[in-house]
C-alpha cells in the first residue's frame, strides 16, 4: 500500500512541474463549460420550460456534468500508449508493482487534483453568474448519485485502459481514444442532457457505456428519474463493468504475450 | 513566392502520404470529426426547432453561424497543422535545423503539415454553407463581398493567434495546451456570440475576438453587420497581425538552442 501511496504523491508532483500548463488546462475546462451554459442560459431567457428541464434545473445539469466531466474524465491511463511504444513497459515485468493498481493511483490521484480545482473555480462562476440551482441535500437521491459517479468512474478507466493496451499492437492508438472521447462529449451527456434526443435514439444510447459517465449521475442529481429508469440505469451499469473488468484482463495478457522489447 | 508554393506542395504531399500510412486510423478520426461536427449541428436543430429562436435568430441563421465557424475552423487547421507539432521541435533541438534552411522559419513552422482530414471535410462543408447561403435568400452582393471580407479578416485573425503560440512555443517551452486554449476560445463562436451575456459578451467580440472571427462573417452575410464595426475589425486584424509578427521577431531573437 505504501509504494502506491509513494506513486500518488509522485503524480501530484508531477502535475505541479508545468503550473502555467496546468493552469491553462484549468482555462479550458471553464471556456468549454461557459459554452454549454450559455447556449442554455440564452434559451432560458425567452422560455420557461423547454424538453421538461427549467431554468434551474438545466443549469444544475449543465454545472453537475461539469463535475463528471472533471472527476470521471480526468485520467492518466493513456500515459500507457508511450508507455508501450517507447518500451517502458517492461518496467512492469522487472518490478513489484501491480499493473493495473498503478494507473488506478495515478487516475485517483488525477481526479482529486481536478476536483479540487472545480470546486474552486465553479465556486466563481456561481458567485459571478448567480445562476439559480438545486442545491440537492436529499441522502436518497444523493447516494445513488454518488454510487452512480463511481460506477462512471470505474466504466472509464476500463475503456481507456482497453483502448491505451491496444499500443500493445498498433501503431497508433489515439484514433480510438480521440473517437471515444468525441462519443462522450456528443452522447454522454457532455454537452446537453441526451433525454431531449428522440425516444428511439435515446433508448439505444442508455444501452452504451457512455451515458452512464456524465448524463446518468447529472440526471440522478436531479432527482428526477423514476425508480425503474435508476434500477435499469444501475443494472446496465453493472454489466457494463463486468463484461469490461473481463474484457481489460484478457487484453493485458494478451497485450504483454504480445510484446517484445529490444534494447540494451 | 513561387519558391514557397513549390515547397508547400512538397511537404503537403508528404504530410498526406504520412497520414495515410495509418489509413485505419485516419478513417477512425475523420469519423470522430465527422461525428463531433454532426452532433453539435443536430442537437441545434433539436433546441431551435423547439425553441423557435437562439438569441434572436432562427434556425436556418443558428446553422449558417454554426458553418461559418466549422469553416474558419477547418481552413486554419488545414493550414497550420504543424503548429501542434511546434513545441517538440522546439523542446528537441530540431528547430535549429528550420532555421539554417534557406527557408522563412515562420513558414516553415506555419504551414509545412496540411492536414488530409480537414481538406476532406471542407469540401462538403464548402457546399452546405453555399446551400444555406441560397436558402437564405441572400442575393445582395454588398452583402456577399461583405461575408468574404470577414471571413479573409477571421483567417488573418487565426493566423495571428497561430503565430502568438509560435512566439509562445520559444519563450516559455511549458506551454502545451495554449493552442487548445485557442481551440476553445474560438469554441465559443460555434453559436452568435450574442448567446452570452455582458460583460463577457463584449469581451470575446472586441478584445479576444472570436466574434469578430466567427460572428462577423455571417452577420455581414445576413446584412447583420454595420460597416463601422466591419471597419473596426479590418483595423483589428491589422493591429493583431502586426502584433504577431513583431512577438515572433521579438521571440526568434531569444532562442536558444536545446537538446544534446
Amino acid at each position: 500500500m505504501k509504494k502506491y501511496w509513494e506513486v500518488f504523491k509522485i503524480t501530484w508532483q508531477q502535475l505541479l512541474i508545468y503550473r502555467v500548463n496546468f493552469a491553462l488546462w484549468r482555462l479550458r475546462t471553464i471556456l468549454q463549460l461557459l459554452l454549454v451554459y450559455f447556449i442554455w442560459w440564452s434559451v432560458f431567457q425567452s422560455q420557461d420550460k423547454v424538453f421538461g428541464y427549467t431554468t434551474a434545473s438545466i443549469l444544475t445539469y449543465v454545472l453537475v456534468a461539469a463535475l463528471m466531466r472533471a472527476v470521471v474524465l480526468s485520467t492518466r491511463v493513456t500515459d500507457m500508449i508511450d508507455s508501450i511504444n517507447s518500451g517502458n513497459i517492461v518496467n512492469f515485468l522487472i518490478k513489484p508493482l501491480g499493473f493495473i493498481r498503478y494507473y488506478l493511483t495515478r487516475d485517483i490521484a488525477d481526479k482529486l487534483f481536478n476536483i479540487g480545482f472545480y470546486i474552486a473555480e465553479v465556486s466563481l462562476l456561481i458567485l459571478l453568474l448567480k445562476p439559480p440551482i438545486i442545491i440537492q441535500t436529499k441522502l436518497p437521491v444523493l447516494i445513488p448519485f454518488f454510487i452512480a459517479t463511481l460506477g462512471g468512474l470505474v466504466i472509464y478507466f476500463c475503456i481507456n485502459f482497453i483502448v491505451s493496451l491496444t499500443a500493445f499492437w498498433v501503431e497508433n492508438s489515439w484514433g480510438p481514444l480521440f473517437l471515444m472521447s468525441v462519443f462522450l462529449e456528443s452522447l454522454g451527456g457532455g454537452l446537453f442532457p441526451i433525454d431531449i434526443l428522440p425516444k428511439p435514439l435515446f433508448d439505444i444510447l442508455m444501452l452504451t457505456p457512455f451515458p452512464y459517465l456524465i448524463y446518468f449521475p447529472a440526471k440522478l442529481y436531479l432527482g428526477s428519474m423514476s425508480y425503474s429508469e435508476i434500477i435499469s440505469g444501475f443494472s446496465i451499469i453493472f454489466i457494463w463493468i463486468t463484461v469490461l473488468v473481463a474484457l481489460m484482463r484478457v487484453s493485458i495478457n494478451a497485450g504483454f504475450r504480445h510484446f517484445s522489447a529490444v534494447g540494451n | 513566392m513561387k519558391k514557397y508554393l513549390k515547397v508547400w506542395w512538397l511537404y503537403t504531399i508528404n504530410s498526406f502520404e504520412v497520414q495515410l500510412n495509418v489509413r485505419w486510423g485516419l478513417i477512425l478520426f475523420l469519423f470522430a470529426k465527422i461525428l463531433r461536427f454532426a452532433a453539435f449541428a443536430f442537437f441545434l436543430v433539436v433546441l431551435v426547432s423547439s425553441t423557435k429562436v437562439l438569441a434572436g435568430y432562427s434556425l436556418d441563421q443558428v446553422i449558417l453561424f454554426f458553418l461559418s465557424f466549422n469553416l474558419l475552423d477547418i481552413l486554419s487547421q488545414l493550414l497550420f497543422r504543424e503548429v501542434y507539432r511546434f513545441r517538440a521541435a522546439v523542446v528537441s533541438g530540431n528547430f535549429d535545423f528550420y532555421l539554417i534552411k534557406p527557408l522563412n522559419p515562420l513558414f516553415r513552422s506555419l504551414f509545412t503539415g496540411a492536414d488530409l482530414l480537414d481538406f476532406i471535410t471542407l469540401i462538403p462543408l464548402l457546399l452546405a454553407v453555399a446551400y444555406f447561403i441560397n436558402k437564405l435568400q441572400v442575393v445582395g452582393m454588398i452583402n456577399l463581398v461583405g461575408f468574404f471580407l470577414m471571413l479573409l479578416v477571421g483567417f488573418l485573425v487565426a493566423l495571428s493567434f497561430h503565430i502568438l503560440v509560435l512566439s509562445l512555443g520559444i519563450l516559455t517551452t511549458e506551454v502545451d495546451n495554449a493552442i487548445f486554449i485557442y481551440r476553445d476560445l474560438i469554441g465559443m463562436g460555434r453559436v452568435p456570440v450574442d448567446i452570452y451575456m455582458e460583460p463577457i459578451r463584449g469581451l470575446i467580440t472586441f478584445i479576444i475576438p472570436v466574434g469578430i472571427m466567427m460572428t462577423f462573417p455571417a452577420k455581414a452575410l445576413m446584412g447583420l453587420l454595420t460597416w463601422p464595426l466591419m471597419i473596426y475589425a479590418v483595423l483589428f486584424v491589422s493591429f493583431l497581425l502586426y502584433l504577431s509578427l513583431k512577438t515572433w521577431q521579438f521571440a526568434i531573437k531569444r532562442y536558444s538552442s536545446a537538446s544534446s
